[in-house]
């Protein structure tokens, strides 16, 4: 993969993800409202086609960028770990499954954010119930119960989002370089 | 060719290992990290401000917050004359502020003198938080503008949105909303929707709690005649005095609270939420404006 690429990728999603997710809000449902996980889309994408060690470095830094963006509690400090393990979870889970599903396909890009945005999810929920031991006021959407139904709303709307983004990113696929990572290989790495 | 001892392959699980641990240390360890994201922040804030921009292009606001056809050069020349106005009543203010002094001497009651030299500053709105919309967002303001931790920040002259949280660097700062519940308990009046000029129905004070969606939650007295569609408006001492009589929001439902039937629950939404503006006008002590154009020479 050419990390030039990525950076510039990178760098675009994590503005559209800060910046212009109000256009894609959904302020009527539960929570203060969902949008779609633009990010995540990209860290599939990279997942789906990258070498195995380059695609959990990605979605490792792609993490740790959301996470240092501002945070949704009033902390006077970053949560770093959240987003960051959380995205390389579902780097592992999307890796698991790309030998099985046709990787060039848009539909399998949103269904695979889904499952990457869920398993985020459920890493994020862990560690911050963890923290919620000794932190109170961690969670900030009724409990882990609550932070996981939620993170479910954003899976699906991520993943319904997930087919033109993966679209659009598979007309750009040229660019990325990706290796061997898109051959078929049973078991594969 | 010898191979290299650490690899990013054989690095990563250190990495995440490191990464776990550093996630769940306590508040105090994680200060250090307001430097990295401040930095990142330097480096995308300019391009978020564009796309919030473009964000309420494509989405603007409720157009019961928003005049039809306003551009930034209106809004700048509303803030201009408004803030002519704000001098008006700063001057008015003076004369009464001599007769409290009087009377302060007369009675030996100290009395706080609010609201002098306040002075309006436009800040975009830059990095969001990524998963919520009351989570905390970056403004392109800091302490070269004069901006303090506690500044508040508005919107349409009127429309309470938030305050400045302790986060204030030199060219940014960060906002926390008032739909954030990290704002704690405000105190505040509702004002009957039905109330005229002449009309003798009081205001009625209650405390106001954020909830979880984005709206907040009150108690009151059943005695207390609140109907759906009363505004509430700002009325706590925490804040400062020009910002009382702000709009918080309309109350959206009334009902009665089960555990405590002698008491209703209110239900408040506001009436337009940081998410869905692209710049605030956050008020600025004159005085510490000055000071620090002084300082640097040029503030903007």
């Amino acid at each position: 993969m050419r990390w030039p690429v990525f950076a510039i990728f990178g760098f675009i999603f994590v503005i559209v993800q800060l910046s212009l997710r109000n256009v894609f809000m959904l302020h009527s449902l539960g929570g203060g409202g969902i949008s779609p996980d633009v990010v995540a889309c990209l860290a599939v994408f990279i997942a789906l086609f990258a070498h195995r060690s380059a695609a959990l470095w990605a979605c490792w830094i792609l993490g740790l960028l959301v996470d240092l963006a501002p945070q949704e509690r009033a902390t006077s400090f970053h949560l770093i770990g959240e987003h960051a393990l959380g995205y390389v979870a579902g780097g592992i889970v999307v890796l698991q499954l790309r030998t099985m599903v046709f990787r060039r396909r848009s539909l399998t890009v949103g269904f695979l954010t889904l499952v990457f945005v869920v398993a985020a999810s459920v890493v994020a929920v862990i560690i911050l119930s963890i923290r919620s031991w000794y932190t109170p006021g961690t969670f900030a959407h009724g409990g882990a119960l609550g932070e996981l139904v939620r993170g479910l709303g954003i899976a699906v709307y991520s993943g319904l989002l997930g087919v033109p983004v993966g679209w659009l990113l598979g007309t750009t696929i040229s660019l990325w370089g990706f290796q061997s990572g898109t051959q078929r290989r049973s078991g594969g790495r | 060719m010898p191979r290299a001892i650490v690899t990013a392959q054989r690095a990563f699980p250190f990495v995440i290992v490191l990464t776990l641990i550093v996630s769940i240390m306590p508040a105090q360890a994680l200060r250090w990290t307001e430097f990295p994201a401040e930095v990142l922040g330097i480096f995308l804030n300019p391009f978020a401000e564009k796309g919030n921009v473009l964000a309420s292009w494509l989405r603007p606001p409720p157009s019961s917050s928003l005049i039809s056809g306003m551009t930034r050069a209106d809004i700048d020349k509303l803030v201009i004359d408004k803030a002519i106005a704000e001098q008006q009543l700063r001057a008015e203010r003076d004369t009464v502020e001599s007769l409290k002094a009087q009377l302060e001497q007369l009675q030996r009651i100290p009395m706080d003198v609010a609201g002098a030299g306040v002075n309006p500053i436009t800040a975009p709105i830059g990095l969001r938080s990524p998963s919520s919309a009351k989570g905390t967002v970056a403004l392109g303001r800091g302490r070269n503008h004069g901006v303090k931790p506690g500044a508040v920040a508005v919107y349409n002259g009127d429309q309470l949105l938030g305050r400045v949280t302790d986060d204030v660097s030199a060219a940014q700062c960060t906002l926390m909303p008032l739909t954030n519940v990290g704002t704690g308990m405000i105190a505040g009046v509702v004002i009957s929707s039905e109330r005229g000029e002449n009309s003798n129905v009081r205001s009625r004070a209650i405390a106001i709690q954020p909830r979880d969606d984005g709206t907040f939650v009150a108690q009151a007295d059943k005695v207390e005649v609140i109907r759906e569609g009363d505004e509430v408006v700002l009325k706590d001492a925490m804040w400062p005095e020009w910002a009382q009589g702000m709009k918080i929001g309309v109350i959206e439902r009334v009902f009665t609270n089960d555990l405590e039937p002698l008491r209703n629950t209110i239900i408040i939404r506001p009436q337009l939420l940081v998410s869905q503006v692209s710049f605030v006008v956050l008020k600025v002590d004159q005085t510490d404006r000055d000071g620090a154009t002084n300082r640097r020479g040029s503030s903007k």
